[in-house]
């Protein structure tokens, strides 16, 4: 792993964590980044609590430093707490998370590990627990999330650790 | 399987499935996915490459019969497009240091981003610069999630006019 960052990062600090980084050397596509996570965060049909679990699983899965250490102020209001987040991992389907909980991770690790190779039986679950505009957004947000942790991983610079740090969504 | 139900997509078709069941927040991924594409420090053909071998990074069959995004055919080679199908770009020399740069990132990139080396990095940077680098970064992850997304959301959405 590279301990240098990779790329530079704009001359002019505007005190925005996004704008401020790598990303902000590429101004045609840090709008439509912006504007889309705002939209995950603020209007997806699921809530920032089930969007955060999508989140951490796809970081621990990455294993981008910085996203398993965040953990957005809107999703503990929405309710997740650390006793939750703890069982986000390997073992989540034997946990003490709820079904409908569980579900949510089986959509991720589908995303994240067999895309190709969606099992009928979780696809009807899914299709009967959440709604195509939730299975919509739970897909986008995923997505995304993805994209930005291996470019985080990709660009480097990566701390070995970080402790947990509650913020909020960059906006 | 309901037949509302549809098989693997491809990254453009993608488009009306998500539109029609995400509303504003499949217009914003739509707005990104065309940006990465229109982007000034990459150009799209050599995007355009880096998309056929993610694809077949995945085994994505549609992804790779796929028609090119809008902003990447004009300038399109298909004898390029081809040496990525087949994997003789290789050996040949069809394409440029500058493509063959960027596709042995997103060789790397594909498999496990945390094996890309600053050698790799360094590469991409002498061709397209520092925000080359991140413009590459970028489209690679978004060109990645939607053949995903093609992939696994043709079991879970269902086709547009399904819903009509």
């Amino acid at each position: 792993m590279s301990e240098g960052l990779r790329a530079g990062t704009p001359g002019r600090a505007t005190g925005h964590v996004i704008r401020d980084s790598s990303l902000g050397l590429v101004p045609e596509t840090l709008q439509p980044i912006l504007d889309l996570q705002d939209a995950i965060w603020h209007r997806a049909s699921v809530g920032p609590a089930i969007m955060e679990m999508l989140r951490l699983r796809n970081a621990r899965t990455v294993n981008c430093v910085f996203c398993k250490s965040v953990r957005y102020d809107i999703a503990r209001a929405d309710g997740l707490t650390e006793d939750k987040v703890e069982q986000i991992d390997d073992g989540f389907s034997h946990s003490t998370l709820s079904e409908r909980e569980k579900l949510v991770l089986a959509f991720a690790d589908l995303y994240l590990r067999t895309p190709d190779r969606v099992d009928p039986a979780l696809a009807a679950r899914l299709r009967r627990e959440f709604t195509p505009e939730q299975i919509a957004h739970m897909a986008i947000g995923l997505t995304t999330c993805h994209a930005l942790s291996r470019c985080a991983v990709s660009l480097g610079g990566m701390p070995e650790s970080l402790p947990v740090m509650e913020m909020p969504v960059p906006a | 399987m309901s037949d509302a139900f549809t098989a693997q997509l491809d990254s453009s078709s993608l488009t009306a499935v998500l539109h029609h069941a995400g509303g504003e927040l499949a217009r914003r991924h739509e707005a990104l996915w065309q940006a990465v594409w229109r982007q000034k420090h990459v150009p799209a053909p050599v995007l355009e490459l880096c998309r056929l071998r993610l694809a077949q990074l995945h085994g994505a069959v549609h992804e790779l019969e796929a028609p090119p995004p809008r902003d990447a055919r004009e300038r399109l080679d298909a004898a390029k497009s081809r040496s990525v199908i087949t994997g003789s770009w290789v050996r040949e020399s069809c394409l440029s240091p500058a493509e063959r740069s960027a596709l042995e990132f997103a060789e790397v990139y594909g498999q496990d981003p945390q094996a890309i080396t600053d050698e790799l990095a360094a590469a991409v940077k002498e061709h397209f610069g520092d925000a080359g680098l991140v413009a590459l970064i970028e489209a690679l992850g978004v060109i990645d999630g939607r053949i995903r997304l093609a992939m696994m959301l043709g079991a879970l959405l269902p086709r547009e006019e399904n819903h009509e």
